[in-house]
């Protein structure tokens, strides 16, 4: 293990937080954003709660299109966007961004998928007991969902760390960044091998809690 | 001073009822159905027929393109939406896949219309003590739906529908995901919930023998018209329509067994063999009066079927026979027949 200076930890260190930051900040504004998108996306669906074709058709052709565009030309295509939001265009922060803007497209579409997962005679039910709009979608509709929305999440978290490594594009490093910085253009085969073991297990534990977590929910 | 008793007024009105999607024929054509409070009333049709459209039409999960719907003297479609949401909490409705919430404990199922009402939590407590009792499930308060058996979910079903005191119970085909023991015992709970809490219960099936158990009135809806409405005694014994004979021979079975018409012998000269359907109500002997039929008007009878039921606790017979004799006295043993009370008609 002589490649693995006190040099090299600090930077395997770095990545790690980097990668936890990148992933950790986009994850959490997809749910933000991504849920209320997904809420407004089906209530409007044909026979749902609120049909609107014209809100239903627009938001579910944005969200086509950004997922779409493939990450890295989203990532150069929103530049501009992004030095508002993130004050640079460069760096973890910079990265985020469109992290998150591809992040909430995906998790909006399945997020929509595990709404549209509970039985509609549930929401029929509620409505013969005189249940408001509201509170068919918090008390039917969101807790119902429950397992598959936390599903969604984590396939999102899974599929951010991969995505994450792209950030390098943008100077955003990671762990995805090392392993191509050292471990391929430096020649340091060892430091590839740590990073991808290290990413391997990031999902695997990502991927076991979340499957415990919708065991938990999952009362059916 | 003598005041006249008038007849209650329904409790619901379904009048002149029109529902149709798109350009397709109408799912519902003109249906009007009255329900009395405290009678349980059935509307029976086969599948496709509109019955769930017209149930849905009563707490408008379903909204009709004309026509009037009056629970408990309201003109539902004249409510906003905030008194329609409240009209609906007087009317409870009961599923045939039971619509439990999959995450909520029976408990909470049951007190989900209660909470969404806003009624405190100790009087949902109270409340839902109350109908696990009634609905003989208070071992199975913190258990899920999934834990329970169609029969146990559907009793669940039933707790929540009249969690909030409704004065109508809607229920969508409530026994047909059941197995036949298990559908006793749910119509059992259904005619006990009504004698007790003076429930008016308006259901819908595919089953005539729910009809018949359950049942004090029915209409039969076809293609989204109804061809029959009356007591279920008078429908089982005396159908009007060809729908109706059909359901009823579900039931109780046919009249005459298939086939049995052509392999009657042929009447001798002079002589007449008619097929006569004959209705015992009430207390009559058969046997008496098909011996002294066939004496006093020379006739030879002979029996091709013949049964003893009861519907409502109101015992009937009925009973087909060939009669052979002369036309004359074929009319004559009829007219008797008809003299002593009995349905005599001749089988087509
Ligand atoms: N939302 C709908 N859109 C189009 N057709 C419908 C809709 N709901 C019911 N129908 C049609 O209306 C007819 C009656 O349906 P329904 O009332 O469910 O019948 P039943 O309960 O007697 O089986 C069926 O032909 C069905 O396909
Ligand atoms: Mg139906």
């Amino acid at each position: 293990m002589t490649w693995l200076t006190p040099t090299m930890q600090d930077l395997l260190l770095d990545a790690a937080v980097e990668t936890a930051q990148m992933v950790g900040l986009s994850a959490l504004v997809a749910v933000v954003l991504g849920l209320p998108l997904a809420l407004v996306l089906h209530v409007t669906g044909a026979g749902q709660l609120s049909p609107n074709r014209l809100v239903n058709l627009a938001l579910g052709g944005l969200i086509n299109a950004v997922r779409s565009v493939p990450f890295i030309i989203l990532m150069v295509a929103i530049v501009p966007f992004t030095r508002v939001v993130a004050g640079t265009s460069i760096g973890t922060l910079a990265a985020t961004v469109p992290l998150a803007i591809a992040a909430t497209a995906f998790i909006a579409r399945l997020f929509e998928t595990a709404l549209r997962e509970v039985d509609p005679g549930l929401v029929e039910a509620a409505q013969a007991m005189g249940a408001t709009r509201l509170q068919i979608v918090t008390r039917v509709l969101l807790r119902e969902a429950a397992p598959g929305l936390v599903a969604a999440i984590t396939v999102t978290l899974v599929s951010l760390v991969g995505y994450s490594a792209m950030a390098g594009a943008v100077g955003g490093g990671g762990l995805g960044d090392l392993g191509i910085r050292f471990g391929y253009q430096r020649f340091m085969p060892a430091v590839m091998a740590t990073v991808v073991v290290l990413l391997i297990v990031v999902v695997q534990l990502l991927q076991s809690l979340g499957d415990l977590l919708v065991r938990r929910l999952t009362r059916r | 001073m003598e005041v006249p008793i008038a007849a209650p007024p329904p409790l619901v009105r379904l009048d002149g009822i029109r529902k149709s999607y798109g350009r397709h024929a109408p799912v519902l054509d003109d249906v009007s159905i009255a329900v009395q409070p405290g009678e349980i009333f059935g509307i029976v049709g086969r599948s496709g027929a509109g019955k769930s459209t017209l149930l849905r039409c009563v707490n408008l999960l379903e909204r009709p393109d004309a026509g009037r719907v009056d629970v408990a003297g309201q003109d539902m479609l004249a409510l906003d939406p905030a008194a329609l949401r409240t009209a609906r909490r007087g009317i409870g409705m009961v599923f045939q896949h039971f619509n439990l919430l999959s995450s909520l404990t029976v408990a909470a199922n049951i007190a989900f219309p209660l909470a969404i009402a806003g009624t405190g939590r100790t009087q949902q407590r109270e409340r839902v003590r109350e109908l696990l009792g009634l609905v003989g499930l208070t071992d199975k308060a913190e258990a899920y739906p999934r834990q329970l058996s169609g029969g146990q979910k559907q009793r669940v079903g039933i707790a929540r529908a009249l969690a909030s005191r409704p004065s109508v119970l809607l229920c969508d085909e409530a026994t047909s995901a059941l197995d036949p023991e298990t559908t006793g015992e749910i119509l059992d709970l259904i005619r006990g919930l009504r004698d007790r809490l003076s429930l008016t219960v308006l259901l819908i099936t595919h089953e005539m023998a729910v009809v018949k158990t359950l049942c004090d009135r029915v209409a039969i809806l076809d293609r989204g018209r109804l061809v029959e409405t009356g007591a279920v005694f008078d429908v089982f014994t005396r159908p009007r329509s060809a729908i109706a004979r059909r359901f009823v021979a579900e039931v109780i079975g046919d009249d005459v067994p298939p086939g049995a018409a052509g392999r009657l012998p042929p009447p001798a000269d002079h002589e007449e063999c008619r097929v006569l359907r004959i209705l015992f109500a009430g207390p009559n002997s058969t046997r008496a009066v098909i011996s002294e039929v066939s004496r006093r008007f020379r006739l030879d009878l002979n029996i091709m079927s013949g049964r003893i039921d009861e519907i409502g606790g109101e015992p009937f017979g009925l009973m087909a026979v060939a009669a052979y004799g002369e036309p004359a006295q074929i009319d004559a043993g009829m007219a008797w027949m008809q003299g002593l009370g009995l349905d005599v008609t001749v089988h087509s």
